[in-house]
């Protein structure tokens, strides 16, 4: 993998690993509630839509439930959890020295088709992560470390998913 | 017991201020590990670097051992702890779309903000199209609903669903956790070309996974919690809401309720059957065998949310409250009893046979009929509630509210 010089090295995956579960056990531990990122940003999709079109929110339940009537779909933890998830990385990478404007790509892949499968990639994961009531850190991660049976599952169809595409999409990546 | 967060009233800034520094640790931890570079996440599906595989199951493994085992000694309630519900159909098929996706897009939303935070474009973009999708997925939602449901199985894990001691579970992930990481690190050193960790990386690694193993080993040894161990550390707090009155049901509310459209209530009587083909509520079912079943605890844990469950018997007495007491150290939801069981209802409501206000029989009486009422014939469910009407000029407290609190709300992720 190509560093960039200056950038200091990545942790070790097995001490992140542990540093992440304690991290993980401190959140349940004290407030009852695993970790959290695609609910943040489905409450700032409901925010947004709310502040445009407030009617519609109000006659799409899913969009209700967040923001109908004088909810306030940003009042919530998840939200307070992802700003922080913002700032916690970008101190790390300031450390590291890693904050910087670039686009991470594979070799062989120009920045435009980078950006553009980026783009596409992120809407078919928020669909899915919807569909699947949690993302990798809500459903696989949370649910995962308190043996919920339907995060587990979850959890092995993400791999399957990735590892039957990947040979496809390899240009992309190597 | 912790949680504590639930328990304590904090301001809502303090609470905010909480949930954002867990953020941090969790956003700082991310970024440490590599996962604000796509091209890292993405070899994981071509097995030249597993780290994504490590950080996850490494996290997972030691927050586990960490919640059971505080749980296990007594510290964590793990009732309290939110546990995705299993909806089978759409955790598998929305897993397997969020498969595709990652390996597109390179990222999964968590990874995403962290890389949007330390000014990857790829990253950037990532979230705007996060942001699409979710958008795209409240207005689609609607049209296959029954899918998104289907496969509902509540609050399921692992222990339960293969029948197995919580303790065999936790050592047996463990097991295959550390299994993955050696397979791991024999795929990277043939495919990805690395050298093998040696001298004191090897020496903290080995470590670390004996630890794991030992403290698995000591949960299967030790066996999850007997009832008799989780009374000693529930007992009291559950006495306490029984003895302060905050889950008996006034008769009055529950006519109320049982009017109310939006509310489910599932009405368990626990009388002998005589008493109860003698007179019982409309909806009302006897409960054949005390204490209750496992079969009959787990499906009133599968209600949902806007569901209340109202033990009854003859007088609101001991049987009752025993009951309640043992279904709540199980974790039953929205669970309530009527106070004054049968005859406060009667008291109130009058009998069927004499019209309001008319209380035929004393103390005496309540013997095999389990009310002190007396019937000349057995009415079962044959005698229509009392018209809203009746409960005019009455004084009472509602007490119902319902437990969409840190616990039980749409959480996690969502």
């Amino acid at each position: 993998m190509s560093t960039t010089i200056g950038e200091r090295p990545y942790l070790n995956p097995y001490l992140a690993g542990a540093l992440l579960g304690v991290v993980l056990f401190a959140a349940f531990f004290l407030t009852g509630n695993g970790l959290g990122a695609s609910g943040g940003l489905f409450r700032v999709v409901a925010a947004a839509v709310d502040v445009v079109a407030p009617l519609h929110v109000d006659r799409t339940p899913y969009l209700a439930e967040a923001a109908g009537g004088e909810l306030d779909p940003l009042d919530n933890w998840v939200v307070y959890q992802i700003l922080g998830a913002l700032l916690g990385g970008f101190v790390s990478g300031m450390l590291g020295r890693r904050v910087r404007f670039e686009v991470k790509r594979g070799p062989r892949t120009s920045i435009r088709l980078r950006l553009l499968t980026a783009f596409l990639g992120g809407a078919i994961m928020g669909y899915g992560a919807r569909l699947a009531r949690g993302c990798t850190s809500g459903q696989a991660l949370s649910g995962g470390a308190v043996l919920s049976a339907g995060s587990w599952a979850f959890m092995f169809a993400v791999f399957g998913g990735g590892y039957l595409l990947a040979w496809f999409v390899r240009r992309l990546w190597i | 017991m912790a949680p504590y967060l639930p328990g304590l009233a904090l301001s809502p800034w303090m609470l905010d201020l909480i949930y954002l520094l867990i953020g941090f640790a969790f956003g700082f931890v991310l970024e440490q590990a590599g996962f604000g570079n796509s091209k890292k996440l993405a070899a994981q599906f071509y097995l030249t670097e597993l780290t994504v595989l490590k950080v996850m199951f490494g996290a997972i493994v030691v927050a586990m051992v960490l919640i059971f085992g505080s749980s296990f000694l007594g510290l964590l309630d793990y009732d309290l702890v939110w546990v995705n519900p299993t909806f089978l159909w759409s955790g598998l098929v929305g897993g397997f779309v969020m498969g595709l996706g990652f390996i597109i897009g390179g990222f999964c939303p968590g990874t995403s903000l962290v890389a949007l935070a330390t000014l990857k474009l790829d990253g950037l973009v990532f979230v705007l199209g996060v942001l699409v999708g979710i958008g795209f997925f409240a207005e689609t939602v609607a049209m296959f609903e029954d899918f998104w449901n289907a496969g509902h199985a509540g609050r399921l894990t692992l222990p339960e669903l293969f029948g197995l001691d919580t303790g065999i579970v936790v050592l047996g992930v463990v097991l295959m956790a550390l299994s993955m990481f050696a397979a791991a690190e024999f795929l990277e050193r043939t495919i990805g070309g690395k050298p093998a960790p040696s001298g004191r990386g090897r020496t903290l690694l080995l470590t670390g996974a004996a630890v794991l193993i030992v403290a698995g080993a000591a949960l299967a040894v030790r066996g999850e919690p007997t009832r008799e161990q989780r009374w000693v550390w529930k007992g009291g707090g559950l006495q306490h809401r029984l003895s302060s009155g905050e889950v008996s049901v006034h008769p009055a509310e529950l006519l109320l309720l049982l009017y109310d459209d939006q509310v489910e209530v599932l009405l368990l009587d626990l009388r002998e059957e005589t008493s109860f083909n003698l007179f019982h509520l409309p909806g009302a079912r006897r409960v054949e065998d005390l204490p209750l079943s496992d079969e009959v605890l787990r499906s009133l844990k599968l209600r949902p949310w806007n569901a209340i469950t109202v033990l009854l018997d003859g007088d609101g007495g001991r049987r009752v409250r025993e009951t309640w007491g043992y279904a709540a150290l199980e974790a039953v939801p929205n669970l309530y009893f009527l106070e004054g069981g049968m005859d406060g209802w009667l008291d109130l409501f009058g009998h069927p046979e004499h019209g309001p206000g008319c209380t035929s029989g004393t103390e005496d009486d309540t013997g095999s009929m389990g009310t002190r009422h007396l019937f000349s014939s057995a009415r079962g469910d044959r005698v229509a509630l009392p018209p809203l009407s009746s409960l005019e000029g009455l004084d009472f407290v509602r007490k119902v509210r319902f437990e969409r609190g840190l616990s039980r709300r749409k959480g996690g992720c969502g």
